[in-house]
């Protein structure tokens, strides 16, 4: 077979896989698209292009909690007329700085950021406040350079998830007694504080102890799954009552361990939400209890309006937005889903 | 020209220890870890271990083939995440018996190992380059495929591929033991066993021989994402969904099971037995560790420890 058949054969395959994606959705309305049909309406051409600045996203990863903030700050930036970028590093702090490169040469005026941790953007945000970009962090906040911080509080989300295990306990044992285990972080400080909540919670429980806390550095779902497989071989049935999984792919790892296992002696708590976990709230072969989910798709939307404002001019009382935290429970979850189905209905043109 | 053969066979511990080290030092493993934590030595922990390793030794059963004839796989990770959304998606999706899920998840498997082949083979590129940028497609494909979004809904008949028994032992293992016996019947007893070696060995006096380099190694390749496949399907199965996010890092375990396995990277020389005791070595260290509650900090620096030995023994093998 000669090189060109190859080539073709080789061509003709990945576009075959490629087209045989099942979720191939419309792509959103171009930038430029609406700056056409802002030109085409009166007033909207008048307004001066200086204020309607160029808005990049420098976004974590392809989860659907990053994916569903991008998509409602691209839909929010499209409503109020300006271009949107968005690009995702992937938890990579050097391609971070790569990206937000880039997101400046493109011409972006106002950066939205989802930080790896709060020191490696130090020096990259001082440059950028030198060249008058304006800076909204989400998430983590880097130490210096952020003009307005958008963030859940994460002890609230662990304290409200220790709330909700106590109460387990209780109907469990008929008092607040029982054993727990923690998958924790010593890196990631949102799933440091989130702990740290949770624990806050136990600690009034002197009936409650915790028997185990572990740090992993690695927070592939894979590996979540093989750690806790190993816990559950160290505590054997009816020695723990509760394991905390302080994110998504912890609680997605723990869940599929959990199942496997067959352990229906253990419960799970968890933080953060995705369609597996949802899946597993509606599972009777799950134990997961509840997630506290955070509202990306407020923050997308509150992370435009504040840049746009700050750029503008105008302050705020506090550099500081705290968006509310749902309890998400194997009771309320059906109606939870429906109503995050709405919402992300209505995005659905803007998921980059 | 007179070739002299030396049948006679003289003991040597150096080469013995090189041949069987992984296994005397998996064997003190699992004594030390035995002693070290009531809970190891279980029935239940043996499972427990047996359904985490098996999708890793399919995973290095595939990149050992390849290693040995002196090339590499990269995108073995994000293969298993594209198979796994495949899978996921023929059986959510399109409600396809869980059979023909997973071999169209092969498929796809076999599709990227002739991408790869024919690259590396017939245009002479290096298997690191082509097999990241085939990492890269592989990885983005997967992200396509449903718009980055969790593939969920499976049904039991395909989730019991990860998370079944078939009597007492783990799906998974099942699997991982057929394939193995393959492997190794494959490299040890067939034509294509000996050609794989052989252009490991030096691929120039294999061409020169008669060999069709570029075929074996399409064949290596294919063997390898074909494997990568199968371990997508297990992980998918398991995690009771499709997930692009999924196998991240896998190409690094696999890699280091072959080497640990004493599998020369430069090719030509190893046992494909040894990529499954080096897999085994790497999970049960993992497992001991965890149920004696070692940091995950100190469990990155033991295992890199013992891969950096087992790279300084065996790098030395081939002269």
């Amino acid at each position: 077979m000669g090189r060109k058949t190859w080539i073709c054969v080789l061509a003709a395959a990945l576009a075959g896989i490629m087209l045989a994606g099942c979720g191939a959705k419309e792509t959103a309305q171009k930038p430029q698209d609406v700056q056409q049909e802002g030109e085409a309406g009166t007033e909207e051409a008048a307004v001066p292009e200086d204020s309607k600045p160029i808005i990049g996203f420098a976004n974590y990863s392809t989860i659907s909690y990053f994916m569903d903030m991008g998509a409602a700050a691209h839909k929010a930036a499209e409503e109020a007329g300006c271009e949107f970028h968005e690009l995702y590093h992937g938890g990579d702090a050097a391609v971070m700085v790569d990206q937000i490169e880039d997101l400046v040469a493109m011409g972006c005026k106002i950066l939205i950021t989802e930080e790896t941790d709060d020191t490696s953007m130090v020096k990259t945000f001082q440059e950028l406040k030198a060249q008058g970009i304006t800076i909204v962090s989400c998430d983590i906040r880097t130490k210096e350079g952020v003009d307005y911080w958008i963030a859940s509080d994460n002890k609230q989300i662990g304290r409200t998830s220790g709330e909700n295990a106590v109460a387990y306990l209780k109907e469990k044992y008929g008092e607040e007694k029982g054993t727990i285990a923690i998958l924790s972080s010593k890196t990631t400080t949102s799933m440091i504080d989130r702990a740290e909540g949770f624990k806050e919670v136990i600690a009034e429980y002197p009936g409650i102890e915790i028997i185990d806390e572990q740090f992993p550095t690695d927070f592939s779902a894979v590996d979540m799954m093989t750690l806790t497989d190993d816990i559950l071989q160290v505590y054997g049935k009816d020695t723990l009552d509760v394991i905390f999984a302080s994110n998504q792919t912890q609680v997605e790892g723990a869940n599929s361990a959990i199942v496997t296992a067959k352990r229906q002696d253990v419960a799970l708590f968890g933080v953060d939400d995705s369609d597996a976990i949802y899946e597993a709230l509606q599972d009777p072969n799950s134990t997961l209890q509840s997630t506290v989910v955070q509202d990306p798709i407020a923050m997308g939307v509150q992370a435009v309006k504040a840049g746009l404002a700050l750029y503008g001019g105008e302050t705020f009382e506090t550099d500081t937005y705290n968006p509310d935290v749902v309890l998400v429970t194997r009771e309320n979850v059906a109606e939870y889903m429906s109503d995050k189905a709405s919402q992300v209905e209505a995005l659905k043109n803007y998921y980059n | 020209m007179k070739i002299r053969i030396n049948s006679q066979k003289h003991f040597s511990l150096s080469s013995h220890l090189l041949k069987f080290g992984i296994l005397y030092l998996l064997a003190l493993l699992i004594l030390s870890a035995s002693m070290m934590s009531s809970q190891f030595l279980t029935v239940q922990n043996a499972l427990n271990v047996l359904r985490q390793v098996s999708p890793v030794i399919i995973l290095a059963l595939g990149e050992g083939v390849v290693i040995i004839t002196s090339g590499i796989e990269l995108s073995v990770g994000a293969l298993v995440a594209l198979s796994g959304m495949v899978a996921a998606g023929a059986v959510s999706f399109w409600n396809m018996p869980a059979l023909a899920a997973v071999l169209l998840a092969v498929l796809f498997g076999i599709m990227f190992g002739v991408l790869n082949g024919v690259i590396v083979a017939r245009f002479n590129i290096s298997a690191m380059i082509v097999t990241l940028a085939t990492m890269n497609a592989a990885r983005g494909i997967a992200y396509l495929y449903n718009d980055g979004a969790q593939i969920i809904g499976l049904p039991d008949s395909f989730t019991n591929i990860g998370r079944g028994y078939w009597g007492a032992v783990p799906v998974p293992a099942i699997i991982m033991i057929i394939l193995t016996a393959v492997v190794v019947f494959v490299m040890n007893e067939t034509i294509l066993g000996k050609y794989l070696y052989a252009i490991g060995g030096n691929e120039e006096v294999a061409r020169l021989a008669g060999i069709s380099v570029m075929r074996t190694k399409i064949a290596a390749y294919v063997m390898c994402s074909m494997f990568a496949a199968i371990a997508g399907v297990i992980y998918a199965a398991r995690m009771n969904m499709g997930d692009p996010a999924m196998g991240e890092g896998l190409e690094m375990d696999a890699v280091a099971s072959v080497v640990l396995g004493g599998i020369n990277l430069y090719g030509g020389q190893g046992s494909i037995l040894g990529a499954v005791i080096g897999a085994m070595f790497i999970t049960v260290l993992g497992n001991a560790l965890n149920l004696n509650g070692v940091s995950s900090f100190w469990q990155l620096v033991v295992k890199a420890v013992a891969l950096i030995v087992a790279a300084l023994i065996y790098t030395k093998k081939k002269v």
